[in-house]
């Protein structure tokens, strides 16, 4: 097992959650970039889209083993990320026998909050 | 409710553009550097969360479609898990796909913290290419908290 190399981003800021729901036209959910909106529904304020630090770990696994390898990709989201928030990216590589690399990864907000798990799989390189 | 998994929703085009591939990843911190700089790079993971927002349907936006009928308000459903599974290498920038959706499960749990029933949702898109070749298949699971 071989650990990646841990990444730091933020702190997050409302105009990357309205940069990320534009480039993918996720713009539905308005509690990502609308506070009124956000109160109605209970919470404090905006808080990030999930997606965003989902694609994060996706981005952060391919720039280690090549996006072109990819073979699979599952996000489960765990918790909410809120303006200001600094994140943590970081994951294990196991390699089986047969080359394919397993990565299992983790978005943490703070210190020790886990926000996204991320598990990927990569083809043998040269595959 | 009908039958799961459902029909498939009217196919729809997916142009895997270089230019949405370097916004997206910009969008996400640029963290792999290979999405920009490349003259066809893979299209990143999250493009096939992506393509269904920007060129099919969704929870929130199902249209005419079978997601329409799942037993959800879009308005109070929470994203649980998305997942997305090529058989090859990943499309690349230039390739040209067809998407098509469909619901595939609903599936009710109880909260171990809440006491409340969860209802869980899940759809399926498959991505194909020119050839008719299934490239991508994704897997999108919401959540609605029902209460006690």
């Amino acid at each position: 097992m071989t650990a990646l190399p841990q990444r730091t981003v933020g702190p997050v800021e409302r105009t990357g959650f309205v940069r990320w729901v534009g480039a993918i036209a996720d713009v539905d959910s308005p509690v990502h970039y609308d506070r009124v909106t956000a109160r109605e529904q209970g919470y404090d304020d905006v808080f990030a889209p999930g997606m965003l630090q989902a694609a994060m770990l996706a981005d952060h696994a391919t720039a280690q083993f090549g996006a072109h390898r990819v073979r699979s990709c599952r996000w489960r989201f765990v918790d909410v990320v809120w303006p200001g928030d600094m994140l943590t990216l970081r994951g294990e590589a196991t390699e089986q026998d047969d080359g394919t690399i397993a990565v299992e990864l983790e978005c943490l907000r703070g210190a020790d909050s886990v926000a996204v798990r991320c598990w990927m799989t990569f083809a043998p390189d040269g595959a | 409710m009908s039958a799961l998994p459902s029909t498939w929703s009217e196919p729809f085009t997916v142009p895997v553009e270089r230019g949405k591939i370097g916004e997206i990843a910009r969008a996400a911190g640029l963290l792999d550097p290979s999405y920009e700089r490349e003259e066809r790079p893979s299209a990143p993971p999250a493009f096939f969360y992506g393509a269904a927002y920007l060129f099919g349907v969704t929870w929130e936006r199902p249209g005419d479609s079978p997601l329409g009928d799942a037993p959800i308000d879009p308005a109070a459903l929470l994203h649980a898990e998305e997942e997305v599974r090529f058989p090859g290498a990943p499309p690349r920038a230039g390739d040209t796909l067809t998407g098509r959706t469909r619901l595939e499960s609903v599936e009710e749990k109880t909260s171990r913290s809440s006491g409340h029933t969860l209802r869980f949702v899940r759809a399926t898109t498959e991505f194909r290419d020119a050839a008719g070749a299934v490239v991508a298949t994704s897997h999108t699971t919401a959540v609605q908290e029902l209460g006690a």
